[in-house]
């Protein structure tokens, strides 16, 4: 049999984390399907687990120092139905599984599993969210965009939990005033992983593309930013962003690399990928019109 | 800090667990306690044949580890079927044409149940969305959204 422990408090799970480095076993959708066992026997977790969803100090979500924190173990479905938490990422929560795996799943889990094809992680990419890690040594700080640094592979150290995420307010609050676009391409509605999700958020102000954002999901090792193309985009004037794009999106194919796996090939998730973006643009450009 | 010893309620009977942690509650539902009402379909979150409610919230109980319910209240079929609620779910299932194999259906019911909590009128996206998680192969789903309403509607204020 396993080690495993019910830790009662934080400090508790972090002397857990410190001395045995027991695994966090939050709702368990990702590690108890990883390591299922021949049926009714236990699960092969390798190492010392302890359950973390009965840690109440992670179950919230609160204003802080200009970000909105939502506590490490808090179920999808909570986290989904607060109304503060911004649109985009609740539009993702929504995809994720079905509703009886969302009671049981938490963000951090997601996180921490590292999917490409992890759905809270385009919108978080956009919003330049952060994870808030702590130990006994106390906390740090890490952005989204570095936390994850290949499929399946974070920054999360052997003592630490992840205790909350952070998403900027300054973004929740003119979340409204731009165009968003959240699709997620799957086989099934529930219970489906993607087989291409895309988070864009663009702001356009005096006929100008001010902000654009554009995250792709499961087009690539690691759920991508495309930070570069951003960065040519913006600034452009709404009249010439068509054309600009041209250029931009010629790059772009370059860079996007899907791979071929049991839900979907390269050629149809770059295709589709293509797609949503060039429709993004147009109705970029459109919303000058209106 | 290291204790095996797990606290929970089965259909409100109080139940002590000393066995692996790390066994699923599925398993111990039907081995450990002789109630085969959840199913197992697939055993990895994706059919919802094993689907029970844990503190009232519909959940998977394929994935649920022992060693994480300690307190917790657990609702399965066996429990739903006897009161008047369930009757009501049981009932207009089997009026709708609902179940054919019903190797889904105890699921399916569970997931009514939790649906109708939430929402003692759903509309037909509600439920769709209320059983997205449950896979049925035998039915085609039309009868079992019919089956939702018509328990909606015959149990008026039940929920
Ligand atoms: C049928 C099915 C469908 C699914 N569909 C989707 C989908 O559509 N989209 C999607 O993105 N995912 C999907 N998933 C994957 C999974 O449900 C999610 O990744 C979920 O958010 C994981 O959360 P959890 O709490 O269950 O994680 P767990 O399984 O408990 O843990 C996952 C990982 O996170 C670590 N961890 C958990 N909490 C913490 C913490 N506080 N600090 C540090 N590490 C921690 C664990 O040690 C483990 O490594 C699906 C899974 C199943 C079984
Ligand atoms: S057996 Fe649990 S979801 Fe299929
Ligand atoms: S009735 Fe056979 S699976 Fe639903």
């Amino acid at each position: 049999m396993v080690d495993f422990y019910y830790p009662e408090s934080v400090d508790e799970a972090l002397v857990l984390r410190a001395e045995h480095h027991a695994i966090p076993l939050a709702g368990g959708t990702d590690l108890m399907v990883r390591y299922e066992n021949w049926s009714s026997l236990p699960a092969n977790i390798p190492g010392s687990v302890m359950s973390v969803q009965q840690l109440k100090d992670l179950h919230y979500i609160r204003e802080e120092e200009g970000y909105l924190c939502i506590g490490g173990a808090l179920p999808l479905n909570s986290v989904i139905e607060d109304e503060r938490i911004p649109r985009c990422l609740a539009l993702a929560l929504d995809e994720i599984a079905a509703p009886s795996l969302r009671n049981l799943a938490t963000l951090a889990g997601n996180i921490q599993n590292a999917s490409p094809a992890a759905d809270s992680i385009p919108p978080l990419l956009i919003m330049d969210a952060e994870v808030n890690l702590i130990s006994q040594n106390g906390s740090r700080i890490v952005s989204i965009r570095d936390f994850i640094t290949g499929p399946g592979k974070t920054d999360l150290k052997d003592n630490e939990l992840i205790e909350s995420v952070r998403i900027p307010l300054d973004f929740i609050k003119k979340e409204k005033q731009g165009i968003l676009s959240y699709r997620k391409v799957g086989t099934r509605k529930a219970n489906a992983l993607s087989k291409l999700s895309v988070c864009f958020w663009a702001e356009c102000e005096d006929g100008r593309l001010k902000d654009i954002r554009m995250a792709l999901g499961a087009v690539a090792a690691t759920v991508v930013r495309l930070k570069d193309a951003e960065d040519k985009l913006k600034g452009v004037s709404l009249d010439e962003l068509g054309s600009v794009w041209k250029d931009v999106r010629l790059e772009f194919e370059k860079a996007v690399r899907p791979i071929d796996d049991q839900r979907s090939t390269a050629f149809y998730r770059k295709r589709t990928a293509l797609k949503l973006l060039d429709a993004f643009i147009q109705q970029a450009s459109d919303s000058s019109v209106s | 800090m290291k204790d095996n010893k797990i606290e929970f309620t089965v259909n409100g009977e109080n139940k002590i667990y000393d066995g692996d942690p790390l066994r699923r509650l599925l398993d111990v539902l039907r081995e450990d306690y002789e109630m085969p009402g959840a199913k197992e379909g697939c055993g990895e979150g994706e059919c919802g044949a094993c689907s029970i409610l844990l503190d009232g919230k519909l959940v998977n109980s394929c994935v649920v580890a022992m060693g994480t319910i300690q307190g917790k209240e657990v609702m399965t079929i066996e429990g739903l079927k006897e009161n008047e609620r369930g009757k009501c779910i049981v009932e207009a299932f089997a009026d709708a044409g609902a179940v054919q194999c019903g190797f889904c259906t105890p699921g399916m019911v569970m997931a009514s149940e939790a649906l109708l909590r939430q929402n003692p009128k759903p509309d037909e996206q509600a439920i769709r969305k209320g059983i997205s998680g449950n896979l049925c192969r035998c039915t085609g789903y039309d009868q079992i959204v019919d089956a939702v309403k018509m328990a909606s509607e015959r149990g008026d204020g039940l929920w």
